[in-house]
C-alpha cells in the first residue's frame, strides 16, 4: 500500500532539540510514520526482542520514548518524552489495573508529569471502571510549579460517566464503551485478529477529555525493510477529536510502536535515558545564552 | 439576572458532551438570546481569556455550518457571544499577524513582516499595556513567534510552561493543562488577562509533509464516504499575481501529484485537527466554569491566519486570498453582551481585539491604535465601522483593501492586481480588475489603500518599502 523510501538515506539521526534547521538541506519525508519510516529517520534504532512467555493478558511493563517528527528527514525530529504503562491482573474486582506514568519534555525546557491509575475490565477494548490522575510541572532547572497542579477521577457505571476535577462532579451519557488512549496500548495486545472489529466506542484522552466515535480494526501482517524489524501485526484507529493512530505489535502480541500523526511511541527501556538526554540539551543552550 | 445567567444545570460539559448541533440550537434559540440592554455594569473588571488558535480556518465551527467537523466547546462561545463573519487577519502568516493582535499596530508598523522577528522597540504589548495600566495579573501560555516560537520569558506576562514546537497535538495539552491549573489553584481577588495560544490546527503542516506522495489507495478505507467533497473554488480563473501561481506551485500538493481523493483525505484530516484544539479549549472552559470565573469573564477566540484547505488548490496561508486571511473571531461576555448573535456584515480586524480588550478592562488604549473597540457592536449600540479592513501581506509584498462589496489586491511589481465582487462571488473565482466596467472601482480601492498608508508609521528598513509609501 506504502511506497518504500527508495533512497532514503538510512539511520539518520534525530538529534535536534528545537525547531531551529541546522542545516541547509531538509528533504520532506513524504509519506506516513511507520516503522520503517521511523527507523530511517532515527526513531528506532532497534526494537526490544519481547521474551518468550509474554502474555499480554498478563503481568508487564511496558516503557515508550515519544519521538516526534516536524516532516523532514534531517531536521526537527527530536524525542520529547517517556510513557510507561503497568498492567497489574486481577488487581480488584474489575480485571486490571494499568498504572501509567508520563513524562513531556516542552521546547523550553518545562516538564510535565502525569501520573495515573486505572481500573480496567477485561474485554476487548480495556473498558474503564474508574480512574485517577495528577498532572504537574517542573521548571527548566527542575523546580516544581505547584500552583499549576491539577488531579481528576472518574469512574463509569451502568451508563453514565463521573468526572472530578475540581467544583462539582460532572455527569453525562455513557451510550457507547468508554477506554482510554492507555488502555487501547494495552487492548491492542489481546485483540482479535479474527472476526468482526470491536464495536465503536469514546475513549479518554489522558483520562480527561472526551473523544467520540471511534473505532479500531486489524490490518494484517505488517513487512517492514529494516535491521531488527521482524513482521508486525498492525491495527488502525479512527474517529473523531484526533489523527487516526496506527499500532503495531510483534509475534508475542507485544505493543512496539504506536503513532498518531506526527507523533511516534516506541518500545525502549532506555526511554527514560533519552529524555533525560533532551533535557540536558535544552538545558545546556539556556545555560549558553 | 434573568435572561442572562445561564439556566440552572446548564453545565458546559453537558452541552458539550450530549448535544448534536440541531440540539444545541434548538436550546440556545430558545433560552440563549438576549434583549438588547441587558448590560448592567459588574462591580469589578472582568476576567479576559483570549484563545488564540494558529492556522484556522474561519469555517470550522460546526454550530456556524461547518458539517465536516465537532466542535462543542467552540460551539458554546458562538451560541453565548458573538461570531463574526468578516473578521480578517491584518497579515496571513504567524508572526506578522500576532504582532498586530497584541500591539493593535499594522505589521508595517511592528516590524514583523515576517516570521520570527521581535516586536519594534516603544510599541508595547497587551501584557506591557495592562500591567502598566491596571490591577490585571496577565498571563501568557502557548506559542508567542516574537520572535521565538515557545519563549519562558515575554515582557508584560508570566509565562506559563507548555508547548514544543511543531507538535501541537502533544504540547497544546501540556499549555491547556498548565492553564487549568492556573485557573483551579488561583486565589487572588484581582482579574487576570489569559492568553491561551495553541498550535493547533498548525500541525497540518507536518501532514502535509508526511503525506506530500499521492498514495496509492486511502490510507483509513473507512472514512471514504466521510471524506468532506472539495470546495467549490477548487477550480479558479488563473489571472492572479505570480507569487500565488508560484507558491501553490511550491506546496505539496503539487509537487505530490495530488489526485481528487487525496485533497479531501487531506480536508478530513485538517478537520480532526481542529477537533483536537477544541477539546483543549474545552478543558479549560469547564475550569472557568468548576472556579465560578464563567460568568465574569470576557472570552475572545480567534485564529492568527486562516488556512488554504484545498480552496483555489491552496494549502497553508500566505496569500490574499479569504482563506487564508479571513479569520473565526467570538466573543463572549455573560450579562453584557447578547448572545448567539451572528454578525455577518461589519468588517472586522485583528487590529481591533487591542482596543475591544482595553474598553472591556475599562484602561484606555495605547495611541495610535489602527482599530477601533468593537464593544460598542458587541452591546448593540450605533454603529461606527469604517467600511473597509486592509490586510498586508508578507512580506510586506502585498496589500489587500476588503470593502463591504469588493476586495482589491495589489503585489509590488505585479501587473496582476484582482477586484472580487464578494458579495456576488464570496469564493473569489473571477477576477473582475482588468474589465473596463470596473475600471472606476478599482481606482477607488488604490485611493483608499493611499489613504490608509498615508497614516501609517511604518518601521524603518521595511522591503518594499517604496511600493507602499512613496508612491506618489
Amino acid at each position: 500500500m506504502f511506497t518504500p523510501l527508495d533512497g532514503f538515506p538510512p539511520g539518520a539521526a534525530g538529534r535536534y532539540d528545537d525547531m531551529a534547521s541546522k542545516t541547509s538541506v531538509r528533504t520532506i519525508i513524504g509519506v506516513p510514520l511507520t516503522p520503517e519510516v521511523l527507523l530511517r529517520i532515527g526513531g528506532i534504532h532497534r526494537l526490544p526482542v519481547t521474551p518468550a512467555g509474554f502474555d499480554p493478558g498478563g503481568a508487564w511493563v511496558n516503557a515508550y520514548r515519544i519521538f516526534t517528527c516536524h516532516g523532514y528527514i534531517e531536521d526537527g525530529n527530536q524525542n520529547v518524552g517517556e510513557l510507561r504503562l503497568e498492567r497489574v491482573p486481577g488487581a480488584g474486582a474489575d480485571g486490571f489495573r494499568l498504572k501509567i506514568r508520563c513524562r513531556i519534555v516542552n521546547s523550553e525546557g518545562a516538564v510535565q508529569f502525569l501520573d495515573a491509575e486505572a481500573s480496567c475490565r477485561t474485554d476487548e477494548l480495556a473498558t474503564l471502571a474508574s480512574w485517577r490522575f495528577t498532572s504537574r510541572f517542573e521548571d527548566v532547572h527542575g523546580n516544581p510549579l505547584p500552583d499549576l497542579n491539577t488531579a481528576g477521577s472518574g469512574s463509569v457505571a451502568t451508563g453514565v460517566i463521573v468526572t472530578r476535577a475540581g467544583g462539582e462532579p460532572r455527569k453525562r451519557k455513557a451510550p457507547r464503551p468508554v477506554t482510554s488512549d492507555w488502555g487501547l496500548f494495552e487492548a491492542v495486545g489481546r485483540l482479535t485478529h479474527e472476526g468482526p472489529p470491536p464495536p465503536q466506542f469514546d475513549l479518554l484522552e489522558g483520562l480527561s477529555l472526551p473523544r467520540t466515535g471511534h473505532r479500531i480494526f486489524y490490518r494484517g501482517v505488517y513487512r517492514a525493510k529494516g535491521n531488527g524489524l521482524t513482521p508486525m501485526h498492525w491495527f488502525q484507529q479512527i474517529g473523531h477529536g484526533l489523527l487516526p493512530y496506527d499500532y503495531w505489535l510483534d509475534g508475542r502480541r507485544r505493543l512496539q510502536v504506536a503513532v498518531m500523526h506526527s507523533r511516534a511511541w516506541v518500545l525502549d527501556n532506555r526511554a527514560g535515558e533519552a529524555v533525560d538526554a533532551r533535557l540536558r540539551q535544552i538545558r545546556r543552550r539556556k545555560d549558553r545564552g | 439576572m434573568p435572561g442572562c445567567a445561564r439556566s440552572a444545570g446548564e453545565r458546559i460539559v453537558d452541552k458539550m458532551a450530549e448535544l448534536s448541533r440541531r440540539d444545541f440550537l434548538g436550546a440556545g434559540g430558545a433560552a440563549g438570546v438576549l434583549a438588547s440592554g441587558c448590560s448592567s455594569p459588574k462591580p469589578v473588571p472582568p476576567n479576559i481569556v483570549l484563545f488564540l488558535t494558529d492556522q484556522q480556518h474561519a469555517d470550522t465551527i460546526s454550530a456556524l455550518g461547518c458539517r465536516y467537523a465537532q466542535t462543542p466547546a467552540l460551539d458554546y462561545l458562538a451560541g453565548h457571544g458573538t461570531s463574526f463573519a468578516n473578521s480578517y487577519c491584518a497579515d496571513p502568516v504567524c508572526s506578522p499577524s500576532r504582532s498586530a493582535i497584541f500591539t493593535g499596530r499594522m505589521p508595517s508598523e511592528t516590524g514583523v513582516t515576517g516570521n520570527g522577528h521581535r516586536i519594534r522597540r516603544g510599541i508595547p504589548n497587551l501584557g506591557e499595556w495592562f500591567s502598566e495600566n491596571s490591577r490585571y495579573e496577565t498571563i501568557y501560555a502557548g506559542k508567542w513567534h516574537l520572535p521565538r516560537t515557545y519563549q519562558d520569558h515575554i515582557a508584560g506576562f508570566r509565562v506559563l510552561p507548555g508547548g514544543i514546537g511543531g507538535q501541537g497535538n502533544l504540547g497544546d495539552t501540556c499549555v491547556a493543562q498548565a492553564c487549568e491549573g492556573f485557573l483551579r489553584n488561583r486565589a487572588g481577588a484581582a482579574p487576570f488577562l489569559l492568553t491561551v495560544s495553541f498550535l493547533e490546527p498548525h500541525d497540518i503542516c507536518e501532514w502535509l509533509r508526511l503525506n506530500m506522495r499521492n498514495p496509492d489507495d486511502l490510507r483509513y478505507p473507512e472514512i471514504r464516504q466521510q471524506l468532506p467533497p472539495l470546495p467549490n473554488n477548487f477550480n479558479y480563473e488563473a489571472i492572479e499575481p505570480q507569487v500565488l501561481s508560484r507558491r501553490r506551485q511550491q506546496n505539496e500538493p503539487f509537487r505530490g501529484h495530488w489526485d481528487t481523493e487525496h485533497w479531501r483525505y487531506y480536508r478530513w484530516s485538517y478537520y480532526r485537527h481542529v477537533e483536537l484544539v477544541d477539546g483543549e479549549i474545552g478543558r479549560i472552559l469547564r475550569a472557568l466554569e468548576d472556579t465560578g470565573k464563567l460568568d465574569n469573564t470576557v472570552i475572545v477566540f480567534t485564529s492568527d491566519h486562516g488556512e488554504g484547505l484545498a480552496h483555489h488548490q491552496m494549502v497553508r496561508k500566505s496569500s490574499s486570498y479569504d482563506e487564508a486571511s479571513r479569520v473565526p473571531l467570538l466573543i463572549s461576555w455573560p450579562g453584557q453582551f447578547p448572545e448567539n448573535r451572528r454578525d455577518t456584515a461589519r468588517l472586522v480586524s485583528g487590529t481591533d481585539l487591542f482596543p475591544t480588550l482595553c474598553d472591556c478592562a475599562g484602561i484606555r488604549p495605547p495611541s495610535r491604535m489602527r482599530g477601533r473597540s468593537l464593544r460598542p457592536l458587541l452591546e448593540g449600540k450605533a454603529d461606527d465601522s469604517p467600511g473597509q479592513v486592509v490586510t498586508e501581506i508578507p512580506v510586506n509584498i502585498g496589500r489587500l483593501v476588503r470593502t463591504d462589496r469588493y476586495k482589491y489586491v495589489t503585489y509590488a511589481g505585479d501587473p496582476v492586481d484582482q477586484l472580487f465582487d464578494m458579495v456576488a462571488d464570496p469564493g473569489e473565482t473571477t477576477n473582475l480588475a482588468a474589465r473596463a466596467a470596473h475600471a472606476a472601482t478599482v481606482t477607488e480601492h488604490r485611493k483608499l489603500l493611499r489613504q490608509w498608508e498615508a497614516h501609517l508609521d511604518p518601521a524603518p528598513n521595511q522591503p518594499h518599502a517604496d511600493a507602499w509609501w512613496r508612491r506618489s
